[in-house]
């Protein structure tokens, strides 16, 4: 809850750039709310959530060079418990500068900071070649899986231009067999956003159940593989993770009256199961 | 201090029944109270011709599963039936009719034991607190056995934005069940298909091995997850009473997307037009900036 007032306040610090940028999602967001909603929101939020870390951001407020100023901080304490909030405030502003400080981070070269530049470029989520090639480079280059896992995160898909799919693909391809599990989950993840669904398919048989479930997700968006997802959602030895992700992602597809027996079945237990238990 | 004596004394004489009985009302309304004589508490009321199963008995009372908890009725209004009964096995959802989609009302405690009047589909009806109600079958003695769900798989961590979302959390506080995150994504992805609204503010969920987290209760094992309540534009952090704040889209959020993709067992979150109408979202303190959203 503390993060809801830190948000608040050090949007509002931002001002006019940052708040055009903070509804960016929504030709309706664009609009400028008034000031007085803005300011009324934000001590709202501050009374129901007081925090310590609120009231030190509160200095940003009302001063024009609050974004160099967060940045910079940000750039001294990335990595770090201090510096975590700071993310989540900048991770919504769309400028240049952020993008920046980004990008300096994850070229850095120090793993903490790369892990807290990742976590920022995958917040910003911007369509620009120069950080997506930076992505795949690190994705191609570099062998720690944490910053595998962080750079998968952060590629975000663009425009489905046909090369840049390609090149992508050929990137993202070899982390679907990679040693850790986790990087083979995000990887089979990515590689189905960029529409490569058959390692997913594939992934539906890796020896872990986490990488199962990752798949089985993966496949949400895969109407040709509702009689794949049927077989791990009918498998009673299948973990019940996996064939519940499968489950929700054989609601997504065309179902013929056997696959259909199958999700109904499976639904029938699934309704059993959240029936039991401590319920409040 | 005699007549307070009295119904300790008689409360005490109690003797379980050798076999459970089902017993059907036969007075239009009938007391229920909380032991064998007219001296005890009022605890509500039973109605012609429900069923109920008897356990204990104390003079001229029985004692009959009632809500929650057991509860005391005069013998001579009761008629033995032979009524199919059953106990039930694990804590179980009472609801208002044969499916998830209604209101849970109640709980059934594990033990307890039940008449079953009526079916419908992998459901069963019965008499609660004088009330006709459902229990799903499964978590029956007449049910067979249920294998409760088993996995192995371990949390993951929820990327800082995807379709449809945003995470206002560091990515230490964003790790989750399989379920709670993949569940998230699936909302937040139907809400984008659906809305060309901003995207959800998703906060902390739990740590990435789970256990106390501060600044909260809960959020040990993540199934808790808090998300900002919508705004009429743009995204961010708003407060139920705001000028700011929409209830008709956070409504929306919680009924068509959250409830649909996540294994919802209660949201709580302080705007009591939402907590009146839906029976999963309850009030709890502090609540009016985010709501906090727990799976089973």
């Amino acid at each position: 809850m503390r993060r809801l007032a830190i948000v608040a306040i050090v949007s509002l610090a931002l001002g006019g750039t940052a708040g055009y940028f903070l509804g960016r999602r929504s030709p309706e967001t664009k609009r400028q709310e008034p000031v007085r909603s803005r300011v009324e929101s934000s001590v709202e939020v501050r009374q129901t959530a007081s925090h310590p870390e609120a009231e030190k951001e509160a200095e940003y407020v009302g001063q024009p060079d609050g974004l160099e100023r967060l940045v910079e901080e940000f750039r001294e304490k990335a990595g770090t418990e201090e510096g975590a909030p700071l993310a989540a405030a900048l991770g919504q502003v769309h400028d240049p500068q952020v993008e920046k400080l980004a990008v300096d981070l994850v070229r850095s070269g120090d793993l903490a900071h790369q892990l807290a530049g990742l976590d920022l470029l995958d917040r910003l989520d911007i369509e620009n070649p120069e950080t997506r090639t930076l992505v795949l480079e690190t994705l191609r280059t570099d062998p720690r899986p944490e910053i595998l896992s962080a750079a998968l995160y952060a590629l975000h898909r663009g425009v489905p231009d046909p090369r840049e799919t390609r090149e992508t693909l050929a990137v993202l391809a070899p982390l679907a067999s990679h040693s850790v599990p986790e990087v083979r989950r995000r990887g089979v993840i990515a590689l189905a956003e960029w529409g490569a669904v058959e390692p997913a398919l594939t992934a539906l048989r890796d020896p872990s159940p986490d990488v199962r479930a990752g798949a089985a997700f993966a496949l949400r968006n895969a109407p040709g593989a509702a009689d794949t997802l049927a077989a791990r959602v009918a498998d009673e030895s299948e973990d019940w993770a996996v064939r519940e992700q499968a489950w929700r992602s054989l609601a997504r597809c065309p179902l013929d009256e056997r696959t259909y027996a199958i999700y109904a079945r499976f639904r029938e237990k699934h309704e059993a199961a959240g029936e039991a238990g401590d319920n409040r | 201090m005699k007549s307070s004596l009295v119904p300790i004394f008689a409360f005490l004489a109690a003797v379980p029944l050798a076999a459970q009985e089902a017993v059907s009302i036969g007075v239009p309304a009938l007391n229920v109270r909380n032991g064998p004589s007219p001296d005890h508490a009022l605890i509500g009321k039973v109605y012609s011709e429900q069923i109920y199963v008897a356990v204990a008995t104390s003079g001229n009372w029985r004692k009959i599963w009632y809500g929650q908890g057991t509860g005391w009725v005069y013998t001579p209004y009761l008629s033995p039936t032979n009524a199919p009964m059953a106990q039930v096995t694990a804590s179980l959802n009472v609801r208002t009719g044969p499916g998830t989609g209604y209101d849970v009302v109640g709980t059934a405690p594990a033990g307890s034991w039940w008449s079953i009047s009526g079916s419908s589909g992998a459901w069963r009806k019965i008499h609660f607190k004088g009330a006709v109600r459902w229990v799903h079958g499964a978590y029956l003695s007449t049910g067979g056995p249920v294998a409760p769900p088993v996995s192995s798989v371990g949390f993951i961590q929820l990327p800082a934005s995807g379709t449809g979302f945003y995470s206002y959390s560091p990515p230490g506080d964003r790790w989750g069940a399989p379920a709670m995150i993949y569940g998230l994504m699936h909302a937040a992805a139907s809400w984008d298909d659906q809305h060309d609204w901003p995207r959800l503010g998703i906060g902390d969920i739990s740590l990435k091995n789970g256990g106390p987290m501060p600044g909260h209760v809960s959020h040990k094992v993540g199934k808790d997850a808090d998300l900002f309540p919508v705004r009429k534009s743009g995204e961010g952090s708003t407060v139920v009473g705001s000028s700011t704040y929409s209830q008709t889209r956070t409504k929306d959020l919680i009924t068509h997307h959250l409830k649909q993709n996540l294994n919802v067992k209660v949201i709580f979150f302080n705007d009591s037009s939402i907590y009146n109408s839906l029976s999963y979202v309850d009030y709890w303190p502090n609540h009016y900036n985010h709501m906090h959203v727990r799976i089973w």
